[in-house]
């Protein structure tokens, strides 16, 4: 077999960071491994007694591992991240997983092994060919099961997903290396090219190269790449093909012991048949003629008598392994996603971060593999406990370390979801799986990554701010109120794993992938989906500002207004009471309309509706071919799917119809024709007259924002006017800069929608339009925040044609 | 933006203003992901659509390995729906309009669009069509 040594040249220029820092870990971590080595002593075997698989029996060259810092760091890198917190019992760590990883892939190993003896000699399609595991395979897949997760820092997930996000472009740029040396890997997580990385890396080839470590194979030079390709789960660097998905595969080693082992630790029971599951493994032989599957079919018939081997499970063995699937599902919704949990994870992660702002540097990837225990790492990121290597310890790092430390995990203030989005429900299925798609794709856009969710958390900690400094009834917190006491949280899966991802074969030798009735992979998916909903966190005695302040945010941000059933999933019912919301809205801080919206009965935004503009629109309107109603709920549909607070909604449709009377009247009447000059006053004059004939409550002149308002009806929105002085046959386009003023008036009186009536000038006869086609409603996308324009546009200055009648 | 929100909305869109076939999308037995490599290698999609996915010859055969999450993303997303009753589709529940306007953010215009779910339609229809024909494709444990 080629050795690809290029392989670690291309690691060191593609991904330098990580090769540099991890290798200098990896010396670290096993140098008293290699002083042993070089003295001649060898590890000896021992045995474990562990609740899960019983005696557990190491190799003396692993335990020469297992006695390095490698091994030894990973005790106190607890396995279930913070869950202790909320199930005591789980508290057992990487090491004991690394251990059970061992034994699980042992026993694979092992039942796979029976499998293929009993496969050579019966069964309709014995197969002669299949190839006793080799001690080379053997002994580098317990390895790689034994390192598998030598990867991980301290809190298991929340420093790789931290490590991940920070080195992407390299972290990207190794798996693709690893791809292109290693074939059939699928999937490869950020802790596993970390943990392939360490073990090419030198310090480690040192050992494995070492004749000294005596392990039963004589491919020194290869052991390394044989336990990196079975931890991304390759088939290269193997004899036994069928042993390539023990350690990582859609059924492995790993899978097994981590869902064995999280369960019985939480006292989560699940249903998880261990021995069937194992017993159940099935070498799998495939030609060209026993599949349908066309990459399979070409492989075969590349390969050494048209044959190959893969790893299977037995149509018997599918109930169990459907029922791991549901299991998992349960562990994530129970355990892994518990909201506390993830509250504590989410504090954590920010202590780090904090750490770093209060010591003025990031953290290098090889400091965040900390030599100690998750709970002495809080110690020392807080500044309780001194590490002469990293320096830490501000103030706020340490008050949140001692919040963790005394399980001060903070409280649920707002949760967000799909499923809660208000105000949808009335309308039309198609309407309503769009308006609910476009919403909700804003919200997951920007917090789909950690980044967006520090951004949200600030907005809504200077929202906070600024509640407390002017709400008076608002419940203040005994402490000051800092960046990290309020924390985004939305559950991502990073990876997802597809169904029915293993090869099964009929008792006649067909092979392909299983048909599930119930893919239980895509119900969880689903499950998780339904279930699941993102949370804004904060300690108890802010619970009411920071979800008031997340309220405003979302409604600023993503014109999303969240139901009752949100504040269940948070258990903030009642927590605010309208006051508070116009203490709110008095100080500027919050829009009437979010107001409006969160302090109604029942429906809390409502969309306008074509029933809702047909009654309005003048009966003149309706004999003009274009269906007008349809196109402005259409516009408005698309601008803002979700609508408005219901009094705000009553004063958009108010106007609308104010605004076509008095577009029918301006063309009725030729109230422009033939005029020289037209000033922007006599204009607003006009529209004022017209919306007091029709009983409005308009407003004049109301000075905001460094300027004053043309008019502003029902309180609540502004109409300006504008008139244009240059011919044009494109009115409704003309003049981005009106738009812009109607926009800033109306931000200043906390409103996200305005009216303009634009006066234009025709280029000629044909420029005029029709009165159904002189409104239009539209989203300004280049706004920061959803904001609406309804604009109407009147011709004026054109003569009327000579043989025009006057109008009666 | 996260990589996977724009490859979710690129197939699922596209999918959406294809103009024959089925609203549903196959999401299982590697109908889509070989669908997906010979659109990409037909038809002119942007940079980021070829970049983004990866295809390996896997234990199973032919697997795109962003597929599953970029399924997952159109589900989590509500641009398709829960995959029920059969597990192996799962509806596209964006209208065309809408579905046009998420290209158009995505800076993909709407011929390219159609074109492209014309070919995915076409090509998972082929797929589909061979795996049922194969007698021993669909094995079950009753």
């Amino acid at each position: 077999m080629n050795v690809p040594h290029q392989l670690r040249d291309e690691l060191k220029d593609s991904s330098p960071t990580l090769w540099k820092e991890l290798s200098a870990r990896a010396d670290q971590w096993t140098e008293s491994a290699r002083t042993k080595l070089s003295k001649g002593l060898r590890g000896y075997p021992k045995t474990f007694n562990d609740p899960i698989w019983g005696d557990i029996i190491l190799f003396p060259w692993e335990t020469l591992f297992l006695d390095s810092l490698l091994l030894q760091r990973l005790r106190g890198v607890r396995q279930l991240g913070m869950a202790h917190l909320v199930y005591p019992g789980a508290c057992h760590d990487r090491l004991a997983h690394s251990r059970g990883v061992v034994e699980a892939a042992e026993r694979m190993i092992q039942s796979l092994s029976r499998n293929a003896r009993f496969r050579r000699s019966f069964g309709k399609d014995r197969d002669d060919t299949i190839p006793e595991v080799s001690d080379h395979d053997h002994y580098t897949i317990r390895l790689a099961a034994l390192l598998h997760d030598v990867g991980h820092g301290a809190f298991s997930h929340a420093t790789e997903q931290l490590i991940a996000e920070r080195l992407k472009d390299e972290f990207v740029a190794a798996g693709r290396s690893l791809r292109k040396y290693y074939s059939g890997v699928t999937s490869i997580a950020a802790a596993e090219i970390v943990s392939a990385i360490i073990v090419l890396s030198d310090p480690l080839r040192q050992i494995f190269e070492n004749p000294n470590l005596n392990i039963h194979t004589n491919r020194l030079t290869e052991i390394a790449f044989s336990i990196c390709g079975r931890i991304i789960g390759s088939r290269d660097f193997l004899d036994t093909g069928y042993l390539s998905g023990v350690v990582s595969g859609p059924l492995d080693a790993d899978k097994l012991d981590y869902m064995a082992r999280d369960s019985h630790y939480a006292g989560l029971p699940i249903g998880l048949d261990l021995h069937r599951l194992i017993s159940k493994l099935e070498v799998v032989t495939v030609t060209p003629e026993v599949t349908a599957n066309t990459k399979m079919r070409e492989r075969a018939e590349a390969s050494p008598n048209k044959r190959y081997h893969e790893i299977g499970i037995s149509l018997s063995g599918l109930g169990a392994y459907e029922q791991m699937i549901v299991g998992r599902a349960m562990l994530y919704d129970r355990l892994y996603y518990h909201h506390k949990v993830r509250s504590a994870e989410a504090m954590v992660r920010r202590l780090i971060e904090l750490a770093e702002i209060e010591r003025g540097t990031r953290f290098s990837v090889g400091e965040l593999f900390f030599n100690y225990p998750d709970d002495t790492v809080v110690f020392v990121l807080g500044g309780r406990l001194k590490d002469e290597t990293i320096v830490c310890g501000g103030s706020r790092s340490n008050q949140l370390a001692d919040l963790i430390h005394a399980r001060e995990v903070h409280y649920r203030a707002f949760a967000f979801a799909p499923r809660f989005i208000a105000g949808i429900n009335a309308l039309p299925d198609t309407q309503k799986r769009d308006a609910r798609a476009a919403l909700w794709n804003d919200v997951l856009m920007k917090l789909s990554d950690q980044a967006g969710c520090d951004d949200i958390a600030n907005k809504i900690f200077e929202k906070s701010r600024r509640l407390l400094d002017n709400v008076a009834k608002l419940k203040k917190p005994s402490f000051e109120l800092y960046p990290e006491h309020i924390l985004v949280d939305l559950p991502l899966n990073k990876i997802a794993v597809r169904g029915g991802d293993i090869l099964t074969r009929t008792e006649d030798g067909f092979v392909g992938t299983p048909n599930l009735f119930f893919d239980p992979e895509k119900w969880s998916q689903a499950y998780e989906h339904q279930k699941q909903c993102g949370f804004v966190f904060t300690p108890r005695e802010c619970v009411q500002v920071v979800s008031l302040a997340s309220r405003i945010v979302f409604f600023e941000e993503f014109s999303v207004v969240m139901d009752a059933g949100a504040d269940r999933a948070s258990k903030t019912e009642r927590e605010i009471d309208p006051a508070i919301f116009q203490e709110a809205v008095d100080a500027g801080i919050c829009s009437i309309d979010c107001k409006l919206a969160y302090c109604s009965e029942t429906v809390r935004l409502i969309p306008i509706r074509v029933e809702d503009i047909r009654k309005r629109i003048p009966d003149d309107f309706k004999t003009d071919s274009v269906d007008l109603a349809q196109k402005l709920t259409e516009q408005f549909s698309e601008a803002n799917p979700v609508g408005f607070a219901p009094q705000v909604h009553q004063v958009v449709l108010e106007t609308i119809e104010h605004l076509l009377v008095f577009l029918k009247v301006c063309h009725q009447s030729g109230l422009f024709v033939n005029k020289d000059n037209l000033k922007e006053k006599d204009l607003q004059a006009e529209l004022k007259k017209h919306l007091l004939s029709r009983s409005a409550s308009v407003a004049e002149g109301i000075e905001v924002a460094g300027g004053e308002t043309d008019l502003v009806v029902g309180g609540l929105l502004v109409v300006e006017n504008k008139v244009n002085r240059v011919a044009t046959d494109r009115p409704l386009d003309i003049g981005e800069n009106y738009t812009w003023q109607a926009r800033r008036y109306s931000i200043a009186i906390s409103q996200n929608i305005a009216a303009e009536v634009v006066a234009y000038k025709p280029a000629n006869e044909k420029s005029i339009l029709s009165p159904s086609q002189s409104i239009t409603v539209r989203e300004v996308t280049e706004s920061k925040h959803r904001f609406l324009i309804i604009r109407i546009v009147l011709p004026w200055g054109h003569s009327v044609p000579h043989d025009a009648k006057k109008p009666k | 933006m996260n990589d996977f929100h724009r490859l979710a909305q690129f197939i699922t869109c596209c999918w959406r203003l294809g103009e024959a076939g089925s609203d549903r999308i196959p999401t299982s037995h590697g109908i889509l992901d070989s669908a997906i490599q010979q659109v990409l290698a037909e038809s002119t999609v942007p940079s980021w659509v070829v970049n983004g996915l990866t295809f390996v010859d896997s234990r199973i055969g032919l697997q795109c390995i962003e597929l599953p999450s970029i399924l997952e993303w159109a589900q989590r997303a509500q641009l398709t729906s829960a995959p029920n009753p059969s597990y192996e589709t799962t509806e596209v529940q964006v209208s065309q309009r809408l579905a046009a306007k998420l290209l158009a953010s995505l800076g993909v215009d709407e011929d390219t669009a159609k074109e492209v779910g014309n070919r995915l339609k076409k090509y998972t229809d082929e797929s589909r069509a061979a795996l049922v024909s194969s007698n021993h494709a669909l094995l079950e444990d009753y």
